[in-house]
């Protein structure tokens, strides 16, 4: 921090002689050059890429130049959790600060050269409108699924290509609450239709953490049954906000006598790290090391903190039976780090796909411009050392989703965990 | 770790309500120390202002500005060794930390409730006396001054301290003024230990003796700020300190 705050020093003493845009460009820079993890940078010449980068700043001449110029030196690092987050309250600027306060109703997953859309809010406009799980759009409000990945690098690794494509295709389902698009449907019986859609505010808490933009926080918990026939409880919740500690905390205490519960971090991208350990606490005895974020200075280890108390002061005893679970290519940083150091030590099984592997711990800074700049400023590796960027979590039992089942308003991925829960206790 | 930074600011406001030095003598430690000790303390109001204080009650802003994080804090001390500080935080929520005489504890939403244990415990312990690191100078095994550097952008002498227990930190002193300007020391937290560098800022008059009303930590690429506005003294109920229910469910 002290290194941080000579950099903002330098960012301000820049203030009377610099243009805005390279103020910005250079407090970027510097705030990366002192917190950045590996002070060799990983074999990237910092200084070099900012001698090479810093006149297309010079010459931005808008903050969607500025932000490219920007990204551009933040991508030579090759690594997740660097970018820079429009001002929210900033003027139109292309599609960076458009009202996305409104959601379609449902999510989807990159499906070949089509989107398949995996769960529909009951009662949203979508579903009335017809939109069910299984379905695939073909375009969105006249633009083709199969060209959200056009201008992709060819070589990009498949993962990171369903995310950037997945990242487009909300761009254009989300918009302000109230607007309406038109897609182009195929259902899962056959057929194509199109259908328009309202888009809604999105369920959930508001969470206004800092110079972040708003989040929605949303946690579900509902009580389900093992093909045995055994009660288990599933636990799903969109971003790791503080806010969801007490509904967490309520559904596992809730779920206590069952025979286990099912975790659902499907579509959760991370958020306050930190909370890997409350929330890991409600199924460990002892304190329990995860994993370990290692910053440039130091090391420090994400502890499962056992959580034998209630807030009414009554005394529990942390959940002991099977955990699993659930991740797909959409879970990422805080949900990694968590399901990942759930699972290097045994006490979680992992069901799904292969997680982001987006997994570097962040701090978050206000630039000059007003933009947040995200920034990684730490490694971290789980309890058995496996180093996740780049990696994600791989599950132990890998499980696919696919068209037909979704439609037949089966979850295979759920469906396995829970089978996997009534095999454990035998 | 945040519950920390809370806790550790906790001591650094009392830092402010300290008594003069014990008369008691330590052999590791120098006169130039305990002379530029004994300064800070006197600068402070001395011991006829201090004396009569029993307790103090603070409460103003938080804020991590380059997050663009705020909230407000209150922190709450009394004699001879309780202490509690609880922060609301937008986003995040209350976060407290306190001890009692005996037991160090912490609650929030990020970790959940937490009895504090070993070096964190005798770290809030060292924290919690309501006279401040600086009053009683057996707590340290030595305090030798170092020189004089520049510190937060002030001429300050700088003192190396080691406290019973072996814990080191370098102590800052406003070579002007006296005061005492802030330190840099190694932490411990609940993931383990973390430089820390703070800055004591803004004494003013407060009452009978003066008093900071800014302290800045600085660590692992974050700054955080308190600014204090309201003071009450020798205001404070005993049961003031008495934890949380999910916090005292957790005594064996």
């Amino acid at each position: 921090m002290r290194l941080l705050f000579v950099a903002i020093l330098l960012a301000q003493a820049a203030t009377a002689a610099q243009p805005l845009a390279l103020q910005t460009f250079d407090a970027a820079w510097s705030i990366i050059n002192t917190t950045y993890y590996d002070p060799s940078f990983r074999g990237v010449d910092w200084n070099a890429v900012r001698t090479e980068i810093r006149p297309e700043a010079e010459r931005a001449r808008t903050p969607a130049e500025l932000r490219a110029a920007i990204g551009r030196m933040l991508s030579r690092l090759g690594e997740s959790h660097f970018a820079v987050l429009p001002q929210f309250a900033d003027p139109v600027d292309g599609e960076d600060a458009v009202d996305r306060s409104g959601g379609p109703g449902f999510d989807v997953r990159p499906d070949g050269d089509a989107l398949l859309v995996t769960r529909v809010d009951a009662g949203s406009p979508a579903f009335e409108a017809r939109v069910r799980p299984g379905d695939r759009l073909i375009s969105i409000a006249g633009v083709s699924a199969a060209s959200l990945g056009a201008r992709l690098p060819a070589a990009l690794e498949p993962r990171m290509r369903a995310l950037e494509i997945w990242r487009a295709a909300m761009m254009r389902l989300r918009g302000p609450a109230g607007s309406r698009f038109v897609a182009t449907v195929q259902p899962a019986r056959g057929g194509v239709r199109t259908a328009t859609i309202e888009r809604v505010e999105e369920p959930g808490q508001t969470i206004l953490l800092g110079n972040l933009p708003p989040l929605k926080l949303d946690v579900e918990s509902r009580a389900v049954e093992t093909p045995a026939g055994a009660s288990a409880g599933l636990i799903r919740f969109n971003v790791w906000m503080a806010a969801a500690d007490a509904p967490f905390a309520a559904a596992v205490d809730r779920f206590r006598s069952s025979r286990g519960i099912v975790i659902d971090l499907r579509g959760n991208p991370g958020g306050l790290a930190g909370m890997i350990m409350g929330i890991s606490g409600h199924f460990f005895d002892t304190r329990t090391a995860l994993g370990t974020m290692k910053t440039r200075t130091t090391s420090l280890t994400f502890y499962a903190n056992p959580r034998r108390s209630k807030p009414d002061g009554m005394t529990v005893e942390p959940f002991a039976g099977p955990v699993a679970i659930l991740i797909d290519g959409l879970t990422g940083s805080a949900s990694e780090c968590f399901a990942g150091g759930m699972q290097s030590v045994g006490r979680a099984r992992v069901f799904g796909e292969t997680s982001m592997g987006q997994a570097l711990p962040a701090s978050f800074s206000r630039l000059p411009n007003g933009d947040t700049l995200l920034h990684a400023i730490a490694d971290f590796v789980t309890a058995n050392g496996t180093r996740l960027e780049g990696r994600g979590v791989i599950p132990d039992q890998p499980v696919q989703v696919d068209a037909s089942s979704l439609a037949s308003g089966q979850d295979p991925v759920l469906a396995a965990a829970l089978a996997w829960i009534d095999r454990d206790r035998e | 770790m945040r519950s920390y930074i809370l806790r550790f600011t906790a001591a650094a406001v009392v830092v402010a309500a300290s008594l003069p030095a014990s008369a008691q003598q330590t052999p590791s430690i120098t006169p130039e120390a305990r002379a530029i000790i004994a300064r800070h303390l006197t600068a402070l109001g001395g011991e006829k202002a201090l004396a009569p204080l029993t307790s103090m009650r603070a409460a103003g802003a938080l804020a991590m500005p380059a997050q663009g994080i705020t909230g407000t804090v209150e922190i709450v001390a009394a004699r001879p060794n309780k202490a509690l500080l609880k922060a609301q935080i937008a986003g995040i929520g209350t976060l407290e930390s306190g001890f009692d005489g005996e037991r160090g504890w912490t609650i929030d939403p990020i970790v959940g409730p937490t009895l504090l244990s070993g070096k964190e415990l005798d770290q809030a312990r060292f924290d919690a006396v309501f006279e401040g690191p600086f009053h009683d100078l057996a707590r340290y095994t030595s305090l030798t001054v170092a020189g004089t550097e520049t510190f937060d952008g002030r001429k300050a002498q700088r003192i190396e301290a080691v406290r019973v227990g072996g814990d080191k930190s370098t102590e800052y002193f406003d070579a002007e003024t006296g005061l005492h300007a802030g330190s840099v020391a190694t932490r411990e937290t609940a993931m383990g230990p973390i430089d820390v560098t703070s800055f004591v800022r803004d004494y003013r008059k407060t009452g009978d003796i003066l008093q900071a009303h800014q302290l800045v930590q600085n660590m692992m690429g974050v700054e955080q700020v308190i600014t204090l506005e309201r003071f009450e003294f020798n205001t404070v109920k005993a049961d003031a300190f008495a934890m949380p229910p999910a916090v005292k469910a957790l005594i064996k």
